[in-house]
């Protein structure tokens, strides 16, 4: 199969003076989930309502399966019905006037199918997201998680051959939400639909795409796989946005001869040697260094790349430690294993790999900043943790 | 591809560039537009017209002179607003009591007693007219003979053909819709705020008079406008007790031109105008000051909150409520029942006073029995072709984004300062300008039609705050599996709207059963519905026919009105999902 499944070509959306959409383009191949993530207001959901049909966009235009569904520039605008797409609504919507049976029989009603062909199909669709033996219950009658199943089950009941998710898991508890994310990439797997997913959690991100794109004010910053998205973020909003990042401020002093940078860190005089810059960055010129926490190292002594920080507070965790620690205006808090406590004295020293470290102008850093920040703890900005946007 | 391999059915649709749903949307429009705005104008313009319907047109202002110049015009506006704004104050003032003992104190039976109030909304004006006129008329009036056998009276003390007597009769559904509007609104007081003003030692009627009125101001302002609006729909009261003493309101005043020979169209026409400018204005200032959900309070649900205790006043209240709400629908009512068994009602002296003959007569007299089959027909037809109608309004309101909306949402709510019997003097004119229409002339569809129109804001505004509540996701998880706009509307939205839609029809069945001042003046002898006929009865003095009428009347009414408490409890989704 040559054309891909979904195709979106520079989608344009204005809500009066805003633009929700602007220019978004991406395609989905066959058997593919390529996951729109972003913070609420980044057009996400709009983009999703596009491609559903939902909304009409002001420009650009969308392909299902070799077919222009909509392309307001040649007049085209099939109504959601005929697009032949498949749907998990945020809320569920769930018909509270039918059973199970006739919310996941709707869609084959409406396509006229027999009666016995029709039943085996639904109870084939309903044993597929384990609701076998549920069909005769009110649909008011179910836990949110099984009103998600159904929601999945009349949404591929009739084999769509893509399937739109909005944050078809947010509105269920943590516990049931893991669940239902292994479950839901295991169905998708299984019935091979290609899926355009709409989220904000980057965990379901990270775990369900083949294709991830960052999405932030109506533009895709970053689309590629789940693992080059994290290791390499093209940009500081999506390095931000996707996992938890440490940053400190400096200015570039010389280019090393393997095309690296070295940066002094503002206000210490401690200098960082950064393995491959993103950024072209001219020494003298503002920039931030980054690091993923997780890639710091607890280092013994002095060295090239390690910094000494302060510890500035440590809380007893049981199982582990949390040190608040402190290196010039930077504050961070670091978890060490208990058994670490005792060895503890005011400083601690971190070894920062030069290949994890990434270098950004100050001016492309400060203005990239996502939308949404957490409250910064009065003296303590710790380390942003992305999973707490909601 | 695992499962998509699957064959299935596929569906086929029309592929046109023709945009349907905004072609039905504008079709819509149109027809609205048609149904208010046409009567409406055509009202205006043959204010000015002299010829008879039908004739060639003549046109000047000798409709409009004649109509400010007649003192018996003048009068008759006058009257109008005197009894208008009597019997609001009166009703305004045992209302706000009636309301606070039911929604805030624990004074015995209040359940018991909201229903009776509630029954009392719902009952016609005519029966319970007709029963009043039999307890005090002059000279067969029981409360009068009664009285008169006391040995230091000796003339009729009461006289129901009065000013006095119109506001008398009125009282039953002025105070019905008081507490019907005002106990939820005081329901939603809170409780903490009557009792602090108690704990500083004010007592329970001094709270009422210094807090619970003042924090109640804005919805007695809002039911008081609209019972003033709601005031000028009278007619057949007026037309039964002001009539035969020469005491007219606007609304008779015009049945009088229209059933004049030759009719006086033009007079008739340039007085209703000018009372509709008016209205307009009156309904303007409240939708502008005061919010447009006139009907909002209605139907919904109360919740407990900790009662004013009346003490030593609690049996004293009850038995004085009791006493109103039996006054205002059991007496009336009974005395109805009571005048169908007797010979010459009134009469107590005479051999064999008690009879079933009238029952006998009128059963078996076609003319009711057509009157009955046309009060099904267009209770039925109003009610379903109204119900689906109002539905498809409310949505294109509240669930599209199309352009005429906003004209929608005004017109539909209109007819609703329009008084019954100026919509149908104005629906009596576009019958005769259409030719389309001209074969529905004297027929029960121009009453289905005109009574659509006076039913509209109410259904509208109903469907729209259900509609309000569902959530676009039901219908859109219908649109992206396959299911067309209108499919989406059979399957999902009807069958949620349902109990609404009910409720809707029911009333909408009720009013048209009860109607006579929409309907009186194109309603012909034989489109008659059973309240025309106990009016065309009672008029003509024929009481104890009128009587059986009415109560068949008041009985279809009644029996639509408990369908419609056993439906409105459920009023609502039906169950909501998230």
């Amino acid at each position: 199969m040559s054309a891909p499944s979904l195709e979106a070509r520079d989608i344009v959306k204005r809500f009066g003076r805003v633009t929700a959409v602007n220019g978004v383009s991406f395609s989905i191949a066959q058997g593919d989930v390529l996951t729109l993530l972003g913070p609420s207001g980044c057009g996400k959901t709009t983009t999703l309502r596009i491609v559903a049909g939902f909304e009409k966009p002001d420009g650009g235009a969308v392909d299902i399966q070799g077919r222009t569904v909509v392309a307001p520039e040649k007049g085209v605008n099939i109504p959601p019905e005929n697009r032949g797409l498949g749907m998990v609504f945020q809320s569920y919507a769930i018909w509270p006037h039918m059973t199970v049976f006739q919310n996941v029989a709707y869609p084959l009603v409406i396509r006229r199918m027999k009666a016995p062909e029709l039943k085996e199909r639904v109870e084939q669709t309903l044993e597929l997201v384990g609701l076998q033996g549920y069909g005769e219950r009110p649909a008011t009658m179910l836990s949110g998680g099984q009103q998600q199943r159904v929601a999945l089950a009349r949404a591929l009941v009739y084999s769509p051959g893509i399937l739109l998710l909005d944050e078809p898991l947010s509105n269920l508890d943590a516990k049931l939400r893991n669940q239902m994310r292994i479950e839901l990439k295991r169905l998708q797997e299984r019935v091979s639909v290609s899926v355009l997913f709409v989220t904000h959690d980057q965990i379901e991100a990270m775990s369900l795409s083949t294709k991830l794109a960052v999405m932030n004010q109506g533009k895709i910053e970053q689309m590629g796989s789940p693992k080059e998205v994290y290791e390499q973020p093209s940009t500081p909003f999506v390095e931000d946005f996707i996992g938890r990042v440490l940053r400190f401020r400096g200015a570039a002093a010389e280019t090393t001869e393997d095309g690296g940078v070295m940066v002094e860190v503002e206000g210490t005089g401690a200098r960082l040697r950064v393995g491959v810059s993103e950024d072209r960055v001219s020494p003298g010129t503002p920039v931030q260094v980054a690091i993923r926490p997780e890639d710091l190292q607890v280092h013994d002594g002095e060295g090239s790349n390690v910094l000494r920080f302060s510890i500035e507070r440590v809380i007893y965790l049981g199982a582990e430690c949390e040190l608040l620690l402190r290196f010039g205006d930077v504050t961070y808090t670091h978890v060490v294993s208990r058994s670490l406590q005792s060895e503890l004295g005011s400083t601690i020293d971190l070894y920062l790999p030069p290949k994890q470290l990434r270098v950004w102008a100050q001016d492309r850093a400060a203005s990239q900043q996502p939308a949404i920040s957490p409250a910064p703890v009065p003296g303590f900005e710790t380390a942003r943790a992305a999973s707490a946007t909601s | 591809m695992a499962q998509s391999a699957v064959s299935l059915p596929e569906i086929r649709y029309r592929s046109s560039s023709v945009n349907w749903a905004a072609l039905w949307m504008y079709a819509l429009l149109g027809i609205v537009i048609f149904l208010v705005m046409v009567p409406l104008t055509l009202m205006l313009l043959n204010s000015f017209q002299l010829a008879r319907p039908g004739q060639p047109p003549v046109y000047g202002l000798k409709g409009w002179q004649q109509a400010l110049s007649d003192s018996s015009m003048a009068a008759a506006m006058k009257n109008t607003v005197l009894l208008s704004v009597t019997r609001e104050s009166i009703a305004l003032v045992i209302g706000v009591m009636l309301a606070w003992l039911i929604a805030r104190t624990d004074m015995p039976w209040k359940s018991g007693l909201e229903f009776v109030f509630w029954v009392a909304f719902f009952l016609p004006p005519l029966p319970v007219a007709i029963g009043w006129i039999l307890l005090l008329d002059k000279q067969f009036g029981i409360v009068n003979q009664w009285l008169q056998l006391l040995p230091f009276i000796k003339s009729p003390v009461f006289n129901i053909y009065s000013f006095w007597g119109i506001i008398w009769v009125h009282l039953t559904t002025n105070l019905g819709v008081k507490v019907l509007l005002l106990a939820p609104a005081f329901r939603n007081l809170d409780a903490a705020l009557e009792e602090s003003s108690r704990s500083c030692g004010v007592t329970a009627l001094g709270t009422l008079r210094r807090v619970v009125v003042p924090l109640m101001a804005p919805a007695i302002l809002v039911s008081t406008i609209l019972g003033l609006i709601r005031s000028l729909d009278a007619f057949e009261v007026e037309l039964l007790l002001g009539v035969p003493i020469r005491l007219y309101v606007y609304s008779t005043k015009i049945r009088d031109l229209v059933t004049f020979e030759p009719p006086q169209y033009a007079p008739a026409l340039a007085l209703g105008t000018m009372l509709l400018v008016v209205l307009l204005l009156l309904v303007a200032i409240q939708r502008l000051y005061i919010g447009r959900r006139v009907y909002k309070t209605i139907g919904g649900r109360g919740f407990s909150t900790r009662q004013t205790f009346l003490g030593a006043w609690r049996w004293p209240a009850a038995i004085t409520v009791t006493g109103i709400a039996v006054a205002v629908t059991v007496v009336p009512m009974l005395v109805l029942l009571m005048g169908t068994f007797m010979r010459a009602f009134g009469y107590f002296n005479i051999p064999n006073p008690w009879t079933i003959e009238h029952w006998q007569r009128v059963l078996s007299d076609p003319l009711l029995l057509r009157a009955l089959r046309n009060t099904l027909v267009v209770g039925a037809g109003t009610a379903v072709i109204g119900t689906v109608f109002y539905s498809l309004i409310a949505y294109v309101i509240v669930k599209t984004r199309f352009p005429g909306r906003a004209a929608l949402d005004l017109l539909s709510w209109l007819p609703w300062a329009v008084p019954g019997i100026l919509m149908g003097l104005a629906l009596l004119w576009t019958v005769f300008a259409t030719p389309v229409l001209l074969p529905l002339y004297g027929t029960v569809g121009v009453l289905v039609l005109a009574l659509i129109i006076k039913s509209m804001p109410f259904g509208v505004q109903l469907s729209k705050s259900v509609l309000l509540q569902l959530g676009d996701e039901l219908e859109e998880a219908s649109r992206i599996v396959g299911g067309s706009w209108l499919r989406t509307y059979r399957s999902v939205i009807l069958p949620l709207l349902g109990p609404t839609l009910i409720t809707v029809a029911l009333i909408g069945f009720m009013s048209a059963a009860r109607d006579i001042s929409t309907i009186v003046l194109l309603g012909s002898s034989e489109s008659r519905t059973l309240s025309l006929l106990s009016l065309d009865f009672a008029y003509g003095g024929q009481f104890e026919k009128a009587t059986v009428v009415a109560v068949l009347t008041a009985g279809l009414v009644i029996a639509a009105a408990g369908l419609t408490r056993k439906f409105g409890g459920k009023l609502g989704i039906a169950g909501s999902n998230n």
